[in-house]
Formats: C-alpha cells, sequence, structure tokens
C-alpha cells in the first residue's frame, strides 16, 4: 500500500508545517516520492493532492516568494482541516443514525452519510433499525453546490425560465415533494423562489463572504393563491365539512374565521394571484365557494359561464 | 484480506487514530463495532500505521506509535490527526436533510434529542443559525400519523373515513395498515383495504377520521410496493391547452409535451379518475380540449358538465 502510506503521510507533514512547502521539500520528506524520476513525481505528487481534496482535506496552493523564482507552496491549515467538536451526546449521535436509515436522499452519488457519521464518532450502541427507508428525499443536481454557497454566502448565478439570475442565496427548502432556493434576486432587488428541477444547467458561485445574511429569512411562498407582489386582497372560501379537513391538512396554518355547526369552515385567504386563487377554488370542486369579494366571484362566475357554456356550441 | 482502496482505507484511518487519541485505551471490540470495521481490518490498518506513518525524518521519535495491549489500543502521535477530518459539504447536506426531516415529521417532540442534535450538527456543518436547510416530508395531521403508524407497529386494523381526492368521494374503509412512507411530499399509509380486496395507498393528509378496532391482524410477510392507489389504472388523456400555461406541465406528471406552431401546447397524461381530470380542465379554461388517446372519443363535455354542477353552487334555484 505505497499509496495509503503517501497519502497519510502527505497529509501529516502539511498539517504539521508552519511554512508552506513546495512540491521540491515534500519530495525529500515524504517516502515514495524520492524513490522516482522527476516526471513520475509530479504525475504522482499531482494525483495524491487530487485524491485528497476530494476526500475533503483542505489542501491548500500558496505562493511561496521568499525564494527565487517564486515557487508553488502547499500547506493545510488545522482550522479548516479538524472537525469542531459538535458535543453531541450519545443518544443524539443515535437519534441521527436513526434518521440517517430512515430518510435517504437519492441522487448524490456514493457520498455517504456514514462517513460522515464516523466522523462525529461512530455509532456507539449497534441497533436494529428494522422496516424500510421512511421516506425519500431527491437530490436534484444544483443542491449540493446551492448548499455550499449558502453556507458560505457565495452569491449564485444561474440560468432559469430563459432568464440569468443573480442570487443572494438565504436557504434550501424541501416543501411538497420539490426544493426551492429562497434568497435576494439581486437585479430584481427582492426576495425571490427558485425550484430546483427548473434550474438550466449548474449554478456559478462567487467569492466566500460577499453578501449578509438577513436576521429573518422568508420562507418560500408555497400557496398557489400567494404568488405575486403588490398588497394582498382578503378572500373568503367555503370549505364543506367533507373537505374542510383534508384542505387545512393541505395548508397548514389557514386563518379560519367560521365554523359553521355542520362542520363546513369559511377560510379567508390573503390573495396576491387571482389565477392562483382560481385554481385552488376550482380544485374544490362543488364542495366549496368562493363568498368574497364579489368581484372575484363575479370573475370566476364568468369563468364557469364561458366553460359551460361550450356545451351548446 | 482488505478490498479497501486506498482512499477508503485513509477515511477510516483519519477517522480511528482521533478517536484513540482521545479515548486512550478504547478495545479494539469498541472500534471495530463503533466505526463497523472488521476486526483483521482494524488490526491491519493500525499496524500499518505503525510501521510507516510519520514525520520526516522517520526517526523512531518522529513515528507514531501504536500500542495495543490486552486488546485495548493507545496512540502516541505528534500534534497530527487529533481531531477527524471535518464533514465536506454533501455529508453534511446528506446527514442534515436525513435530520431535518425526520425532527420536522408532524408529532415530533420540538426540543427533543433529534432537534439538538440537529442544531449541533447544522453548527458544525456551517450553519450556526440552523435555518439554511428546512425539509419537510410532507403536511399531516400529527395524531392521524401517529395512530396509523402505531397501527403499523401493532399490527391492528383501523377504520378510515378517507377523501379520494381523484373521485372526489369520502368513503370509510376497514384497512389493514402495512407501511408509513414519505413519497413526493406526502405521507402515505399502504394498507391492505377490505373493500378493495387489495394493498392501496391512501394519503395521510386525506384521512379525516381514522378509528382504531382493536383487532389485531398477520401481517403479510413482504408488503408490496403499493404504487396502485385508490383510483386504480390510468388512461392516457391527450390535452390541448392555450399558450401561456407552463404550470401544467410543471405540476402535473406528463408523458409528452409538444409544443404547437400557434404557441398552443399538446400533452399527454395520465388520468385515473374523472373528478381529476374535471379540476384539470376547469383550470384550462374554455379554450382547452381533451381526448381520450385510445379511444379517440372527445372529453370536453368534462369540463362544462362540471362546470354547470359548479355553477348550481354560485346561482342557486
Amino acid at each position: 500500500m505505497a499509496k495509503l502510506d503517501r497519502l497519510l503521510n502527505l497529509t501529516a507533514a502539511l498539517l504539521e508545517t508552519h511554512v508552506p512547502l513546495t512540491a521540491e521539500q515534500l519530495r525529500e520528506r515524504v517516502p515514495g516520492y524520492n524513490d522516482v524520476s522527476g516526471a513520475a513525481f509530479r504525475r504522482t505528487f499531482e494525483r495524491d493532492k487530487d485524491d485528497l481534496r476530494e476526500l475533503g482535506v483542505p489542501v491548500e496552493t500558496v505562493t511561496v516568494d521568499h525564494v527565487d523564482p517564486p515557487r508553488s507552496g502547499y500547506t493545510i491549515r488545522r482550522s479548516d482541516y479538524e472537525l469542531e467538536d459538535p458535543g453531541l451526546e450519545a443518544d443524539e449521535l443515535a437519534a441521527l443514525h436513526l434518521a440517517a436509515t430512515t430518510v435517504q436522499l437519492e441522487g448524490l452519488g456514493t457520498v455517504g452519510a456514514d462517513e460522515a457519521l464516523r466522523k462525529l464518532g461512530g455509532l456507539p450502541e449497534r441497533q436494529s433499525v428494522g422496516g424500510d427507508a421512511l421516506g425519500a428525499v431527491p437530490a436534484p443536481a444544483p443542491l449540493a453546490e446551492l448548499f455550499r454557497a449558502a453556507l458560505e454566502r457565495r452569491v449564485v448565478t444561474f440560468d432559469y425560465g430563459g432568464t440569468s439570475r443573480t442570487v443572494q442565496p438565504h436557504r434550501l427548502q424541501f416543501e411538497r415533494g420539490h426544493w426551492y432556493l429562497n434568497g435576494h434576486d439581486v437585479d430584481r432587488e427582492a426576495v425571490r423562489s427558485f425550484r430546483l428541477d427548473r434550474f438550466d444547467g449548474a449554478p456559478i458561485s462567487g467569492e466566500p463572504g460577499s453578501f449578509e445574511r438577513p436576521t429573518d429569512v422568508t420562507s418560500v411562498r408555497l400557496r398557489p393563491w400567494e404568488y405575486g407582489d403588490g398588497d394582498p386582497v382578503d378572500a373568503d372560501v367555503l370549505l364543506d365539512a367533507e373537505i374542510a379537513g383534508v384542505v387545512r391538512n393541505e395548508h397548514p396554518g389557514l386563518e379560519v374565521v367560521e365554523e359553521r355547526s355542520d362542520g363546513a369552515v369559511v377560510v379567508r385567504l390573503q390573495v396576491r394571484s387571482v389565477p392562483g386563487l382560481r385554481n385552488f377554488v376550482l380544485g374544490l370542486l362543488d364542495r366549496g365557494e368562493l363568498l368574497a369579494p364579489a368581484t372575484l366571484r363575479d370573475d370566476l362566475i364568468h369563468w364557469l359561464d364561458a366553460l359551460a357554456a361550450r356545451r351548446s356550441a | 484480506m482488505s478490498r479497501a482502496t486506498a482512499t477508503e482505507r485513509l477515511q477510516r484511518i483519519l477517522v480511528i487514530l482521533p478517536y484513540v487519541v482521545q479515548h486512550p485505551g478504547v478495545t479494539l471490540d469498541e472500534l471495530s463495532r463503533r466505526f463497523d470495521i472488521e476486526h483483521d481490518e482494524l488490526v491491519a490498518d493500525l499496524d500499518f500505521v505503525l510501521v510507516y506513518v510519520g514525520l520526516h525524518p522517520f526517526t523512531p521519535d518522529m513515528l507514531t506509535e501504536v500500542v495495543v495491549e490486552d486488546g485495548c489500543v493507545t496512540v502516541h502521535v505528534g500534534d497530527y490527526f487529533r481531531r477527524p477530518l471535518r464533514l465536506t459539504h454533501t455529508e453534511g447536506l446528506r446527514l442534515l436533510t436525513a435530520g431535518r426531516a425526520l425532527a420536522a415529521r408532524p408529532g415530533t417532540d420540538p426540543g427533543g434529542t433529534l432537534d439538538r442534535a440537529v442544531a449541533k450538527l447544522a453548527a458544525v456543518v456551517g450553519d450556526p443559525e440552523a435555518d439554511a436547510l428546512q425539509v419537510r416530508l410532507g403536511a399531516a395531521d400529527p395524531e392521524v400519523l401517529a395512530v396509523v403508524a402505531d397501527a403499523v407497529r401493532d399490527s391492528e386494523r383501523l377504520e378510515l373515513d378517507y377523501y379520494s381526492y381523484g373521485r372526489d368521494t369520502p368513503s370509510t374503509r376497514v384497512v389493514e395498515p402495512l407501511r408509513v412512507v414519505a413519497r413526493d411530499g406526502s405521507w402515505y399509509l399502504l394498507a391492505h383495504c377490505h373493500r378493495a380486496d387489495g394493498q392501496r395507498l391512501f394519503r395521510v393528509d386525506r384521512i379525516n377520521e381514522v378509528r382504531s378496532t382493536g383487532e389485531r391482524f398477520e401481517p403479510a410477510a413482504a408488503p408490496g410496493e403499493g404504487r396502485v392507489d385508490l383510483d386504480g389504472v390510468a388512461r392516457s388523456v391527450e390535452i390541448l391547452a392555450p399558450a401561456g400555461v407552463r404550470w401544467l406541465i410543471d405540476t402535473y406528471v406528463t408523458d409528452e409535451v409538444t409544443e404547437l406552431d400557434d404557441g398552443r401546447l399538446r400533452v399527454v397524461l395520465p388520468v385515473t379518475a374523472t373528478a381529476w381530470l374535471e379540476r384539470l380542465m376547469l383550470r384550462l379554461g374554455p379554450e382547452a380540449h381533451a381526448r381520450d388517446v385510445s379511444t379517440g372519443d372527445v372529453l370536453d363535455a368534462v369540463a362544462s358538465d362540471a362546470a354547470t354542477r359548479v355553477l348550481a353552487r354560485y346561482r342557486p334555484g
């Protein structure tokens, strides 16, 4: 295992050094580098650096300018390398294990949660979890890069719906089976949400630390009648008893303004999108009714009249 | 012996060494169990480190010293490898997603063990406010979810008042709960349904009421995939939709999408139940047309009939 030997000793040497080491210095210090020709050493060294970086070892390249001519030097900053101790109690670590076995993030390749758990201290007690995964969450292509950008406060640029967007990423949110990015759209000077499966191509990240995160990040608006800007209009919708519970389950937190004795309820919606409201109310079929405001109710009746009239046409 | 690649062994050694440094005298048995490594692989890794790993000029005082005595391991190292390597973004993302998803399950105790664990994990991943990632597997009434999950565990028959969205019909059914799963943004109960005489998927948020029966059943050895929902088999329907209804493609599962020269969309999608198609056609408006792909039947009356029915609510009498 000459390679394992090299990678371990290379990592140790780069962690221990106080000044960046040049390739030539590393060739002297790491066994396995000094018994091959110069060209072979270069190739091996490059590959080893790539392998280490792939594992997440932060091998840094800096310019060493106290030699003439200046050369590339290498180091690993301990603060970048070391996992800070999260202080997990045994039961907390076990809870994370259970979570990792019951919820799978699909489509990120072979990089497992296992390795993360080992770094955090492994599995304190072997436990039989039993049963299958409880849920699967898809990982669309831009997810990992956007997560990194959100944590490191890097501005991202990407193509979306035929236009290029520049966004300060605040939060990634999985709701209703889809991933959303919520952030500040720099060109539109407003908070916007983007569905990750509608990205065209990969996002490009800028420099870290390039914006301030707001203290209270707004959540993605997922109710169809809430999309859009401008001041909201209140709309009251009657839900019959058979569907009131189902609709309120699907949209937790709906404001109920009236509970009728037959089990029907009236909910008040803050509407920014009239087509969104129409889609919601039509989804109720004849088990619900848009009560107010009168203008929106008249619009809806007009829409239904046009549909009903087509039969005779 | 070991078939692990050099980088796999490297990863392993980079977590075991720091653990031993921080827990001197830990047993081989515990290391083997904790990190899920075969005993002989573990011993081989430790031997390897003893023989090969150190710092220039690799004189005895510069080599890592691993001592295994009576099955207990102690490592004397220099300053390196005293902490594990930090999590990569992908590792952090994967574990945090799982933790957040489970912690946000309806009915989970806020501030409980998992919540605390997730907050600590978020801090070392680089999300100290713990709000850069939110995962909700689905909305559901926590009490209903708890009752159906308990019934799966205890193999207890349940009676459900269920609203079939696709058919727009409420019904009461006796079911044998087999599994609770989250999929595509909703919680589902896979159960054997007496009325349908087969396994069906029930969306937990469409269970209006659930009642315990106190009766036990023999669970099937291997529950099926349960891909069939209550609405049964789908037929293919072709929709001609006016321009500008991108939401149609984004919201529904489609088999075919073609943009016509005049900007209209031709979409073929699976339809299992009439009420489902009614909603779609009502939303698309009077410009849209529907046709059954296999029979060629024009289905436009679906929309006009439904519109007439809904209008009766708005203009009673």
